[in-house]
């Protein structure tokens, strides 16, 4: 049977221990939250900066969109005019009525 | 000399012997003292069996001893705050205030009644004021003695039997000559040498008591305070994983968003390309010239797509003669004229290049269906081929 002191004993030490277990975990739970948050930081930063590559690269899209639109009028007149079919090329291929393939973005699409 | 005699020895006399005193003052004093002898013998007796209506009743007589006791007690004014403090905390805590309050007033009674210094007139209000707060305090708590704080209380009870003890003899001897103050004085300072020291002694274990009370419960709320920093913190670093894995999944979109944006310029620019090669080879004009965007157009005026020419041979080309004629861009006819002759310039510029490819392109185009890597489902029109013979046969 253990003495009452032992007993005492090993309570204290046992909530001693859990007392710097707790402290430890504090710890490590705040460093590891301070390393996430950076890693959060990190990540938002590269989502901008493709963001705004994005919007660069919409903006020309439009533009090309625009002029090509422009030179397809030019087209179509003429076909009009001359009575002879023209190539002119489609501005948005990919809103096809009747598609070939369903439109799936995957990160490997343009890898052949 | 106190400590010849045992408590139990003394404890049965103590009791039966109401006053054998013949003044006022001395009868006072041993009722005073058996009031609180009797209060402690029933807390005693409650703390053995522990019901609650008499717990309740040792409390409140607990309670009335120390309210009616016009001594000063050893935390004074701290009763108060501790009172109200403890009101408001849990009955835990009032039932210790009690306690101490009984410990500091039994004390203090001992050191009263040793002095003598309750008057007659005091000490017989007493007994009935004892009992008054009794009656009018049971509202005011109404808790268990647990039994950790039994022991403690056990313990209070054996060291006021003791200084009680003491008390006993000094007022038995001074009851003799009460009536003399000097005599009384002197066996006070004789047999009270022990009376400051005691008194001390009991105030300063309560006070130590009440600091090791106060840190152990500080301890405790430190201990609480970290377990709940614990949960804040898991509860953060869960939701900053959410976070991150948010923003890593926006920036995989962004990423393969900016990859089919890239496509789409490219075959856009081809596109233009193309368009930009038909209008040339149609109208005989500038294209990049017509419409707005005149910026960069002056190095194309040179580029003929004569080689495009070239393909569908001479023939092709009087049925757009009349075409020539148009002026859509303000430009100077001159400039047809070279075409008119079908003149072949040989330009080596990047534009005959892409000419040669896009021819090469468009009929490839109309071959495939379903180009695998195009996910538009780019439908070339089907005339493509028929049209360039149809051209080449005008």
């Amino acid at each position: 049977m253990i003495s009452n002191r032992e007993s005492a004993r090993r309570s204290r030490t046992r909530k001693q221990k859990q007392l710097g277990d707790l402290i430890n975990e504090v710890t490590v739970l705040k460093n590891d939250n301070a390393k996430i948050t950076e890693q959060v930081d990190v990540a938002t930063r590269k989502y901008v900066e493709m963001e705004s590559r994005n919007d660069v690269l919409r903006a020309q899209a439009s533009e090309l969109t625009e002029r090509l639109r422009s030179l397809n009028s030019v087209l179509e007149m003429v076909e009009e005019i001359s009575g002879q079919a023209l190539d002119i090329p489609e501005i948005n291929p990919w809103q096809v009525s009747c598609p070939m393939q369903p439109i799936r973005a995957s990160a490997d699409m343009f890898d052949c | 000399m106190n400590s010849i005699f045992s408590i139990d020895d003394f404890s049965d006399p103590f009791w039966e012997s109401s006053p054998p005193l013949d003044s006022d003052s001395a009868k006072a004093v041993a009722a005073e003292e058996w009031t609180v002898e009797m209060f402690l013998e029933e807390i005693a007796s409650s703390v053995s069996s522990e019901p609650v209506g008499n717990s309740n009743n040792n409390n409140n007589a607990i309670v009335g001893v120390s309210s009616a006791q016009s001594l000063p007690s050893v935390s004074g004014q701290n009763d108060f705050e501790e009172d109200s403090r403890f009101l408001r905390r849990d009955s835990d805590d009032y039932r210790r205030v009690l306690k101490n309050k009984l410990e500091t007033e039994c004390a203090a009674t001992v050191v009263a009644l040793r002095a003598g210094s309750v008057k007659p007139e005091d000490s017989t209000g007493s007994p009935e004021t004892l009992f008054q707060p009794a009656l009018s305090s049971p509202l005011t708590q109404g808790s268990l003695v647990t039994p950790g704080e039994v022991g403690v209380t056990s313990s209070l009870l054996a060291e006021v039997k003791k200084t009680g003890v003491p008390m006993k003899q000094v007022t038995s001897g001074s009851s003799r000559d009460y009536s003399d103050d000097d005599d009384l004085d002197e066996e006070n300072e004789t047999t009270g040498s022990l009376k400051p020291e005691d008194v001390k002694k009991s105030r300063r274990m309560l006070s130590n008591r009440e600091s090791a009370r106060r840190s152990r419960r500080r301890k405790q709320e430190q201990t609480c305070d970290l377990e709940t920093q614990v949960n804040e913190l898991k509860g953060e670093h869960s939701s900053l994983l959410k976070q991150l894995s948010n923003m890593n999944h926006k920036y995989d979109d962004a990423a393969v968003g900016n990859r089919i944006l890239k496509a789409d310029i490219e075959t856009l620019r081809a596109k233009v390309k193309m368009a930009e090669e038909t209008v040339k080879r149609v109208t005989g004009m500038n294209p990049m010239l017509l419409g707005r965007s005149n910026g960069h157009n002056n190095n194309n005026n040179n580029r003929m797509p004569l080689t495009g020419n070239s393909r569908m041979g001479s023939s092709c080309i009087p049925p757009f003669q009349p075409l020539s004629n148009l002026n859509m861009g303000g430009l100077p006819t001159t400039i047809l004229s070279p075409r008119l002759e079908n003149s072949f310039i040989p330009t080596p510029s990047l534009i005959s290049q892409t000419n040669s490819h896009l021819q090469r392109i468009r009929p490839t185009q109309s071959h495939h269906a379903a180009p695998s890597t195009n996910p538009y489902g780019w439908t070339t029109e089907t005339q493509n081929d028929s049209t360039w013979p149809k051209k080449c046969v005008d």
